[in-house]
């Protein structure tokens, strides 16, 4: 199915950006790809804003990093996620992704089918291929480089960032020397006060993706300990 | 039977190989990359009768405990060779495997050697294990065998022969070296196979001074007529240069074809910017570091002629255009069309990944 076939059911697109300049140009953007965008005003909680864009619009983009006005307390991230929970096709969009992709976004990631760099999504057609990607994960589910498959992840070091307690690991079959940043609240509760420097975790990840930004975590828990009767020692 | 494909997939530094009959595979060796996923997703694979671990060595094993943890995508038999290094990917290896085993019946199987499955077969492709010897493996890594030399991981590293229909299709040697070359030869191990993916990327396997001799040997007894080296761009230097001449005076001045899956460092400094044909189920297709790339081989009567084919098309007229120092015919007259066999009779050299001029 062609990405206008997807598209079609999508005019107008609320924009979420506290900044007034980058807010223009991604309204510029959206129009030039055939969209009628409008600037979403804020307004409470991440919920009920969600809930006002979803009644108001086809679809979103939302900035990452909202700080000023009435989005002082609202995550990007946050909010397209919960958007993509009621199924409303919505892109995240961030300055810097490299700086908040291994937590604050990676916390969302498995709600956010597509985050683009900022100077991407001043592109016309990037935006049109992402909101389809956003229609076809929400229709077809998770697939390709977003498909889920369980695998094994050494952990490497455990960390504070900010207030945040973050994992550094390997991810067995993505790259078996580059290590992959999450926050620790992604592992099982119970199993987190045992995740250290050594331990080995399953989860489910999307290891087929080649861009470590895109890497995202589901159901993390510790791995069984090795059998040490398994003669392969 | 269904007709099915022997996948020599463009894995960067590392050895993967896949054997497709419909969504059935065999898969020996496997290294932790994204395109090892995506292929087996993108070929529709849905269970994996046997995965073949030659040795422990990352580069060939860490993939294995992504495709062993899977949850849709069962594994029936694991082989592989015990080892008593303390690697955190062995370990791993290990975890996945007994997780395999108490979760969907995986059968672990603690030896991969002539004896011990000595053959593995998936609708009439059959492996056959040509090389270690069981007593080879009571030494394990580390340990002497019974001349009272060191053996090394590589030393241990199993050698399969693919064959399909009567034809002696590949012959992966993983990183074996000497020792199972010499260990072949002296029991007259028939090695002979139309395609040969050539042992340790094309590194050093015998010392500088016998790197040359070793690969003129090798080829002298398999008789290829293509010679793969998987290599990742700018990863170990692969493949030297010493080998690739050795590998080109083989054979009584009838050399076979040689192609990387990546473009050596030792060719080329620079990528090419063009673009062009490429199989995109290769680690190197986004970057654009492929040579040869992911081949695949039809297993069928003649399957050889579909691969020359495919890379005369996609794989001579590039190096003779764009790599003008290829070490696949530095310092020979250049590789022509009709050098390349369009018969299962001769072999050809081909490189998975480019180098670069030393």
């Amino acid at each position: 199915m062609t990405t206008e076939v997807f598209l079609k059911s999508i005019k107008s697109v609320a924009v979420v950006d506290d900044d007034d300049d980058a807010a223009l140009t991604i309204i510029h953007a959206l129009e030039d790809a055939g969209f009628l965008p409008f600037r979403q005003p804020a307004g409470g909680t991440v919920h009920e804003l969600a809930m006002i864009i979803k009644a108001n619009s086809e679809a979103a983009i939302c900035d990452h990093r909202l700080r000023y006005g009435g989005f002082a307390d609202i995550s990007g991230a946050e909010l397209a996620a919960t958007l993509i929970e009621l199924r409303h096709p919505t892109i995240l969009a961030t300055q810097y992704l490299d700086q908040y992709a291994d937590i604050a976004i990676r916390s969302f990631r498995s709600n956010l089918p597509v985050v683009m760099r900022r100077e991407v999504a001043d592109e016309p057609d990037e935006l049109r291929s992402a909101f389809a990607r956003c229609k076809v994960e929400l229709r077809r589910g998770k697939i390709k480089e977003r498909k889920l498959m369980r695998t094994l992840l050494s952990v490497q070091d455990v960390t504070d960032v900010g207030n945040v307690k973050v994992v550094d690991a390997i991810v067995h079959g993505w790259s078996p020397r580059d290590t992959v940043r999450f926050p620790l609240d992604l592992v099982a509760e119970p199993d987190r006060a045992d995740v250290n420097h050594g331990a080995f975790l399953t989860a489910l990840t999307n290891f087929s993706t080649e861009l470590k930004v895109d890497l995202y975590f589901e159901d993390v828990r510790l791995a069984p300990p090795a059998d040490t009767e398994d003669e392969l020692g | 039977m269904s007709s099915g494909e022997l996948i020599i997939l463009d894995v960067g530094h590392g050895n993967c190989t896949i054997i497709r009959h419909g969504t059935e595979a065999i898969i020996i060796d496997a290294p932790g990359r994204p395109i090892v996923a995506k292929t087996l997703d993108e070929l529709g694979i849905k269970s994996i009768t046997a995965v073949l671990i030659s040795h422990a060595d990352s580069d060939h094993l860490s993939g294995a405990i992504a495709i062993m943890s899977s949850d849709i995508r069962p594994v029936a038999h694991v082989y592989v060779n015990p080892d008593n290094r303390t690697s955190e990917s062995w370990r791993l290896f290990r975890v996945a495997a007994g997780l395999a085993r108490k979760k969907s019946g995986t059968a672990v199987h603690t030896s991969l050697n002539v004896v011990d499955p000595g053959e593995v077969s998936l609708q009439g492709t059959k492996l056959q294990v040509l090389f270690p010897t069981p007593e080879l493996c009571l030494a394990t890594n580390g340990g002497l065998d019974t001349d009272g030399r060191r053996i090394d991981a590589n030393s241990m590293s199993a050698v399969v022969l693919v064959e399909h229909d009567g034809e002696r299709v590949c012959l992966l040697a993983a990183d074996s070296g000497y020792h199972g070359l010499e260990s072949m030869m002296d029991e007259k191990i028939d090695m002979r196979a139309q395609m040969l993916v050539f042992p340790h990327h094309g590194g050093n396997v015998a010392g500088a001074g016998n790197n040359k001799t070793f690969a003129t040997q090798l080829v002298e007894n398999v008789e290829p007529t293509v010679v793969i080296f998987s290599v990742g761009r700018g990863a170990h230097g692969t493949p030297r240069p010493e080998i690739i001449a050795g590998v080109r005076e083989a054979m009584s001045g009838e050399p076979p074809y040689i192609a990387c899956t990546q473009l050596s460092k030792n060719c080329i400094d620079a990528l090419p910017t063009a673009k062009r044909k490429l199989n995109p189920q290769s680690d190197g297709f986004t970057k654009n570091s492929c040579c040869a790339g992911t081949i695949t081989w039809p297993l069928k009567k003649n399957g050889i002629i579909s691969v020359t084919n495919e890379l005369t098309d996609n794989h001579t007229n590039f190096v003779l255009k764009d790599v003008p120092l290829g070490l696949c015919h530095k310092g020979a007259a250049p590789i022509s069309i009709t050098m390349i066999p369009r018969v299962a009779s001769q072999p050809v050299i081909a490189l998975t990944q480019m180098t670069s001029a030393p």
